[in-house]
């Protein structure tokens, strides 16, 4: 982990604002993920048809 | 001085450790089934709190968005012609005074237009709102109007589907209903309420239960068992209080 923290490019203030940029869209992209599997696996929200 | 260069001494010191394949592969696994592990876990915190935290902010600003909605939603004063009344009467007879319901515009697609109250139900005896549609988007709010059907309170067979076990699982103990309970549902024209007739559970592809029906109903579809959208629970219930319920029922 902190072997690719600092093999972010750039000054220490870049990467930590690249880290978290990365972050985010990880943690937006896993909810996403989540989402679709729980809306068409175990909870379709009870429609018919 | 010494003669042995650095780089040596340091390859004596610390010399790299060969891993077998076999250590290899219980590594990978290892790593493996830990984030498999990680993300199941992630997987089921999100769908039982945090999906259920959105669907909570949300409901108590569609409760708010109703409430508003109940004031500005056109509502209008039609003849009521119960159905198998014969078009052609005699014209001997005197024509009976004709019977009224108020009914209401359906509203746009995602607008919170109705709360759900039911009494015995833990979870949903301060009322949830129900929003118009039943996409994904619209269920994430946890219960919509399936549209094409009748609207609460008005003739037919108005159908409300909601979620069992994620985003705030208003229909969570839809289960624990039996005939006689009580359902209300509050509207633009006023509140109705029905009583549970029937619990039935069907596949999710029959759509006889979502059919029109002599009458006032309301039909509440929710996902069954808990925690699997394998099948669905249905629980019909029959107008009996309202404003068009006495026109309407008889």
């Amino acid at each position: 982990m902190k072997r690719a923290f600092l093999s972010l490019p750039g000054p220490m203030p870049v990467k930590v604002i690249l880290a978290a940029v990365i972050v985010v869209v990880a943690v937006v992209a896993l909810f996403f993920i989540y989402d679709w599997m729980g809306s068409n696996l175990l909870d379709t929200g009870g429609g018919i048809g | 001085m010494s003669d042995v260069s650095e780089e040596a001494v340091v390859l004596e010191v610390y010399p790299l450790p060969k891993r077998s394949p076999a250590t290899r592969a219980v590594r990978f696994f290892g790593w493996l089934f830990l984030g498999v592990g990680l993300f199941l876990l992630g997987f089921v915190g999100h769908q039982l709190f945090v999906t259920t935290w959105f669907a909570q902010q949300n409901n108590t600003e569609l409760a708010a968005e109703a409430t508003s909605y109940f004031e500005t939603a056109e509502t209008t004063v039609v003849e009521y012609i119960e159905p198998g009344t014969p078009a052609l009467v005699d014209p001997a007879e005197p024509a009976p005074s004709p019977a009224t319901i108020t009914i209401e515009e359906a509203p746009p697609a995602g607008q919170a237009f109705a709360i759900i109250r039911i009494p015995t139900i833990d979870r949903l005896k301060d009322g949830w709102s129900v929003v118009e549609g039943v996409t994904r988007t619209d269920l994430r709010n946890g219960a919509g109007h399936m549209p094409l059907t009748p609207l609460p309170g008005q003739p037919g067979n108005a159908v409300i589907s909601g979620h069992r076990t994620t985003y705030g699982a208003p229909f969570h103990e839809l289960d624990q209903l039996v005939p006689g309970d009580l359902i209300e549902v509050e509207t633009a024209i006023g509140a109705h309420t029905y009583a549970v007739r029937e619990s039935v559970i069907v596949r999710p592809t029959e759509l006889w239960v979502i059919q029109d029906r002599p009458g006032a109903w309301l039909t509440l579809t929710t996902c069954h068992p808990k925690f699997s959208s394998r099948q669905r629970l249905i629980v019909f219930a029959e107008l009996i209080d309202g404003p068009n319920a006495r026109v309407i029922v008889g």
